[in-house]
């Protein structure tokens, strides 16, 4: 919470915090970046893995093989996922297997998963972006705005 | 806290520049010989173009291939100079179509064109291989250089 | 009945006849897995939904209850209940499958120790002779609503914790065989802007540590008179620190005899990180280890304190903080004390 809005919780409030933070168990940050580094780290390698094997036995280069990698990761993330995996590499990984593309993969297929219940249109439909949704809207609009700062720059700066 | 900073930060030091030592790329280099003239086609721009762009050092491997119109490069460019692969590549490139003004030049550090020229150099070497054939790998080869995704 | 302010003590000592608790894989797999009337292998117990497997435990726990009692369905005057899900639907169909008169209730966690308080309270003043008391919680159908779905990979801060697959029941009556009723204090909201919905122990631990002292005061007694003082789910960080807050009080209770329910229920190897939570964590721990214990005479007198967050996912997002409960019972063998 930020200074400007503890100032309005009661002293009280603002003591038991205190008095609760001393015995609040915090994250393990720097074993967690060790953890994220690593797992993160043999994902991209498994899509490195992917990726050569897609040049070296497919039609692939460089350039165009990084779409079929990308789809298979996906995939596996689709199965690890389904029987229930990916969530416990999650919770050891935190960042690591949620920044590479298999944990947007996640994030869609668990909601997907999550509310077949309530049936395919309302339901899945409606839900599926549910966590991704956040990434989509904010990677498009930060996007035009690099690109309307670029355009500016480009255009009307005179370089 | 201040000590457990320094540690992370020197690890992190070693970690991202341990491996910028490369002792054995000169071998790796020479594993193409520098020749490549055949009965039929001359090749011998590609060998030029081989011995000339061999004299970089941030290069471990090399193939080209030519035709009396066309000459494709490819290049294998050593891990740790990979960060500055633009600018090699526009060097590279430039130096190459000065000094060959007659012929189209391709050039690709693209490991796929590298793998499908290294094919094309064999089969050259074959004894029922034609210009026909020549033309229509070369072609196909630049087609694959220009897909985008 | 009443003393002082939020203190009620039951005179005609209303009686718990019979329990029952129904836990599932997770829980089979825990510390107390005999203590379970049912257990089942899979969360979804041939159900659609995990909403509906929720109210398969419900029922199922009603009648074990009723099945362990000598009285029929039809003496069951009200079935008072709550769970954690939207509009507490799980209960309501469940109780739409007893067909009994029904109350629903929502304290989040609370809800176990509401539910059996208003139960003894209803049965004491003569407002029924036997009463149906439970909760529910379903560890996958609190996920999805509180927090992500089953299968996202988020990482948890080690202070979460864990929903219980479960429910627990326990049929109150005016007469009979079985642990006493004695008294039950209401908790008061407490408020301490706490906002961090990973962190519910530590939230809610004021308001215990508040019911805790309500009650001993207005019964005027010493935290001696009870061998053994149970919270719901405070975890790790929560118990620790209401006992903390406890002992700045001045109410000295010993680490041993303050427990809490959802340290109880499940092994430290379990993935859980701070412990158990959810209306059935004290339930289940309660109506089935707890009273357990109870009867084959390790203790005589144990006072249940379930606390409650009643956040809503929507008050999280609109940056409200967490108002917190705690409903404290008091629970007597009967037997005199040596």
């Amino acid at each position: 919470m930020t200074d400007k809005k503890k100032k309005k919780l009661p002293p009280d409030a603002l003591k038991y915090q205190a008095f609760q933070q001393q015995r609040e168990v915090k994250r393990p940050l720097l074993k967690n970046c060790l953890k994220a580094f690593l797992v993160g780290g043999f994902i991209c390698l498994i899509g490195q893995l992917i990726s050569t094997f897609y040049i070296y036995y497919f039609n692939f280069t460089e350039q165009t093989a990084g779409n079929p990698t990308t789809a298979t990761l996906i995939f596996l993330t689709m199965l690890l996922t389904g029987f229930g995996v990916y969530d416990r590499i999650g919770q050891f990984a935190g960042a690591g297997s949620a920044v590479p593309v298999t944990g947007f993969g996640n994030a869609v297929i668990s909601a997907a998963i999550e509310h077949k219940t309530e049936g395919f249109i309302l339901g899945v439909g409606g839900n599926i972006f549910k966590i991704a949704g956040p990434v989509i809207v904010y990677g498009v609009f930060s996007a035009f705005i690099v690109a309307l700062i670029k355009t500016i720059i480009l255009e009307w700066g005179g370089f | 806290m201040n000590r457990k900073k320094a540690i992370i930060t020197v690890s992190l030091f070693f970690l991202l520049f341990g491996c910028g030592t490369d002792s054995n790329t000169d071998q790796n280099k020479q594993d193409t010989p520098i020749t490549g003239s055949n009965k039929l086609i001359d090749q011998q721009p590609s060998a030029d173009a081989k011995e000339m762009i061999n004299k970089h050092e941030e290069i471990s491997a090399i193939k080209a291939v030519n035709n009396s119109e066309t000459i494709v490069v490819a290049v294998k460019v050593n891990h740790s100079e990979r960060f500055t692969l633009k600018s090699l590549r526009k060097k590279m490139e430039k130096e190459l179509k000065d000094s060959f003004p007659k012929l189209d030049v391709e050039f690709s550090t693209d490991l796929k064109i590298f793998l499908e020229l290294e094919k094309l150099e064999e089969e050259i070497q074959a004894d029922h291989f034609t210009e026909d054939k020549l033309d229509k790998g070369l072609k196909e080869i630049i087609k694959l250089s220009k897909e985008q995704t | 009945m009443l003393i002082g302010h939020q203190t009620w003590v039951f005179d005609n000592k209303p009686v718990i006849l019979a329990t029952g608790t129904v836990g599932g894989p997770f829980e089979a797999n825990g510390m107390i897995p005999n203590d379970f009337d049912l257990l089942h292998d899979n969360i979804w117990l041939k159900q659609a939904s995990f909403e509906k497997a929720q109210q398969a435990l419900m029922e199922e726990a009603c009648q074990i209850a009723i099945k362990k009692s000598n009285i029929e369905k039809e003496q069951v005057q009200f079935f008072i209940g709550g769970d954690l899900i939207n509009q507490i639907t799980p209960t309501s169909f469940a109780a739409n499958t007893l067909g009994t008169p029904y109350f629903g209730l929502f304290s989040a966690c609370a809800t176990s120790m509401e539910s059996l308080a208003l139960s003894a309270a209803i049965i004491n003043a003569g407002g029924a002779n036997h009463i149906l008391s439970g909760v529910s919680s379903h560890n996958a159908s609190a996920e999805r609503q509180f927090r992500y779905p089953t299968e996202y990979g988020g990482q948890k801060p080690p202070t979460a914790q864990w929903t219980v697959t479960g429910a627990g029941c326990a049929l109150v009556g005016k007469e009979g065989e079985g642990p006493v009723i004695t008294s039950a204090t209401i908790g008061k909201i407490v408020d301490m802007g706490m906002t961090d919905p990973f962190n519910m122990g530590g939230a809610m631990a004021p308001a215990a540590v508040e019911t805790i002292e309500a009650h001993l005061k207005e019964r005027n007694i010493d935290h001696t008179y009870y061998d053994l003082i149970i919270t719901g789910d405070l975890a790790q960080i929560g118990r620790e620190v209401s006992l903390d807050l406890l002992h700045k009080h001045g109410i000295d209770i010993p680490e041993e005899k303050y427990v809490d329910c959802g340290l109880t229920i499940y092994r430290e190897d379990q993935a859980v990180l701070a412990g158990a939570s959810g209306p059935a964590c004290s339930a289940v721990v309660t109506y089935g280890h707890f009273l357990n214990r109870l009867k084959q005479g390790e203790f005589d007198r144990i006072l249940v304190v379930a606390t409650g967050a009643l956040h809503s996912p929507l008050s999280i997002y609109q940056k409200d903080p967490i108002p917190c409960i705690a409903h404290a019972v008091s629970i007597e063998s009967g037997r005199d004390r040596k």
